[in-house]
């Protein structure tokens, strides 16, 4: 194949500042400066035939579709609207499959949201009444698969995909420690703020101690047909437990603070 | 007008020679050899017979998510025997290695590529910002993967060796070295665009909140507790030390500089969020800023 050589006056255009910083006629081998690094400067390079139009043309297209692509991934990174989630539904067949959909992965290092702090993992055994903490540590991408179980719990908190991987979790500790799984749960503990730490360290809790209480996500009790665990009932908050006609939680409220007071 | 189609030409296909790609390589391949090997510890708890994401609970999760398996297609996903997910791991450190080495050139990298896509797409909730960017990089230098580093002066592109020892420049190689660059600086825009958004990056807090996250290697929370000073001076210094990377990478003659601050914001990734897989991949990426020297031509 013939390869054709670059003269010095064919390369020899303003130098070009890009958005990446490099001068286009740097990269492009402008030859009116030296430079000793021990390169083969004065070397003959073995220089490729130029692209045609069409090449051009092409590459173009590609490199322009892929960065709108990937920027309107990172774009629709926090908080994506109408707009970028109907773009990137149409693009999910180029992004997905090359891993490129960004989807909540945390761009931002930190916000301090709960989506942040990795939940905690606790098992209930047979007998027990105490929780054991059954976390994988973080070396086995346990703050990735954190994140997810705090989205789907904040989402809908009723999915059967959390009573799915809840079951899992109670399978697998059972395996491995050879013991009988009576609840599982996970919880969001609570992180405390730089504040809340300095009254902590100079022991002034009293007033936030309500606020250090760990938020329960998700809690569901073992079924079980003798010793072999069938699945998982999930646990309802109380305000979800259905109340009587004509009865409302205000209701039940103010009779459990009477009957408290009378006792 | 046809100044800027030159323009436009000359950034992203001018010829550069190919050795200039042989670092990135390297350094990407390590970064993809040290990732597959990450997971080994961890198969057993998510894969396998009793594994967290065994393939039918894994099912589940897309169909919720409403992702169609054909955009997550592995062969992973037809077994969970946890020999496989071994093997799978296995034989792509081993991959990455032969593409380390240059050996193989497009065709190594290609697989390598294939067999990355084919693990992300199985463990797809254990991924993380370290996948993305890694297969990105990988993907980019299919293009040009530069000369092998236990051959001499070959291009691994090419089956044939050179008549001489002349440098090889392409087209190829200049694009490969766009591109990463183009992909790197926005992402990096991306990550600090998103700090931004956050309340706490301009509240001087963030430094206490990733330390408290309980992720992070250094500073410890004890070593910021009560030091309301050090807490903000740290969370701003780092916006202040992002934003200045950004733009001294674009200054041409302060590039080094800029890649010297970008490393450092590589080190605080590894160090403030735990990602130290993704500080590495960042740290990679930088190799294609590296100033490209200007060539001698044939007169």
């Amino acid at each position: 194949m013939a390869k054709r050589n670059y003269s010095k006056q064919k390369h020899k255009r303003p130098a070009i500042e890009s958005p990446t910083g490099l001068a286009a006629n740097t990269l492009a081998g402008d030859t009116t400066k030296s430079h000793d690094d021990g390169s083969p400067n004065k070397q003959a390079l073995s220089h490729p035939p130029q692209l045609g139009r069409w090449a051009v043309g092409g590459i173009t297209l590609a490199v322009v579709f892929h960065f709108s692509a990937l920027l309107t991934a990172l774009a629709s990174n926090l908080t994506p609207s109408y707009l970028q989630g109907e773009i990137m539904h149409g693009l999910s067949a180029y992004l997905v499959p090359l891993h490129q959909s960004y989807g909540a992965l945390p761009l931002e290092w930190t916000h301090a949201s709960n989506l942040d702090f990795p939940v905690r993992l606790e098992i209930r055994e047979q007998g027990q009444s105490s929780w054991r903490d059954a976390t994988p540590s973080a070396a086995t991408r346990w703050p990735q698969i954190s994140r997810i179980l705090t989205l789907i719990t904040e989402d809908q908190p009723d999915s059967e995909v959390l009573s799915e991987i809840a079951f899992q979790f109670v399978r697998q500790f059972e395996l491995r420690e050879q013991q009988q799984v009576a609840a599982i749960r996970w919880i969001q503990p609570h992180v405390n703020s730089f504040d809340e730490d300095l009254l902590i360290a100079a022991q002034q809790t009293v007033f936030i101690e309500d606020n250090l209480q760990p938020e329960i996500l998700f809690a569901a009790r073992v079924v079980r047909d003798g010793k072999v665990a069938q699945g998982l009932v999930p646990e309802l908050e109380a305000s979800r437990t259905a109340l009587p006609v004509g009865v409302s939680e205000a209701d039940v409220e103010t009779d459990a603070a009477a009957l408290e007071t009378t006792q | 007008m046809a100044e800027l189609v030159a323009a436009w030409r000359d950034f992203w296909l001018a010829p550069v020679e190919q050795r200039h790609v042989a670092p990135i390589r390297v350094a990407a391949c390590l970064v993809a050899g040290i990732w597959f090997a990450s997971f080994w510890p961890g198969i057993d708890i998510w894969f396998g017979p009793a594994g967290i994401l065994q393939s039918s609970v894994a099912s589940e999760m897309l169909a919720f998510e409403e992702v169609p398996p054909w955009q997550v297609a592995s062969p992973l996903w037809w077994t969970d025997a946890a020999w496989a997910y071994y093997a799978w791991v296995a034989i792509g450190c081993g991959l990455s290695l032969v593409s380390a080495l240059g050996l193989g050139g497009r065709w190594s990298l290609l697989c390598l590529l294939m067999w990355m896509l084919g693990w992300a797409h199985r463990i797809l909730w254990l991924t993380g910002l370290v996948e993305p960017a890694v297969i990105a990089l990988v993907g980019y230098l299919i293009i040009e993967p530069g000369p092998s580093w236990i051959r001499g002066p070959k291009s691994v592109t090419s089956s044939k060796p050179l008549e001489d020892s002349s440098p090889q420049a392409s087209w190829q190689s200049g694009l490969v070295l766009r591109l990463i660059q183009t992909h790197w600086w926005i992402l990096f825009a991306a990550s600090v665009c998103g700090q931004l958004a956050g309340q706490i990056w301009w509240s001087g807090e963030a430094m206490w909140w990733l330390t408290a996250a309980g992720t992070s290697h250094w500073p410890s929370v004890e070593t910021l507790r009560g030091q309301a000073a050090w807490v903000n001076g740290l969370t701003h210094g780092l916006i202040i030390l992002e934003l200045l990377a950004l733009w001294l990478l674009v200054v041409r003659s302060a590039r080094w500089l800029g890649i010297g601050l970008s490393l450092t914001v590589c080190l605080a990734v590894g160090l403030l969020t735990g990602q130290w897989l993704y500080g590495a991949t960042l740290a990679a990426g930088l190799f294609a800023f590296r100033p490209v020297h200007p060539m001698a031509t044939v007169p």
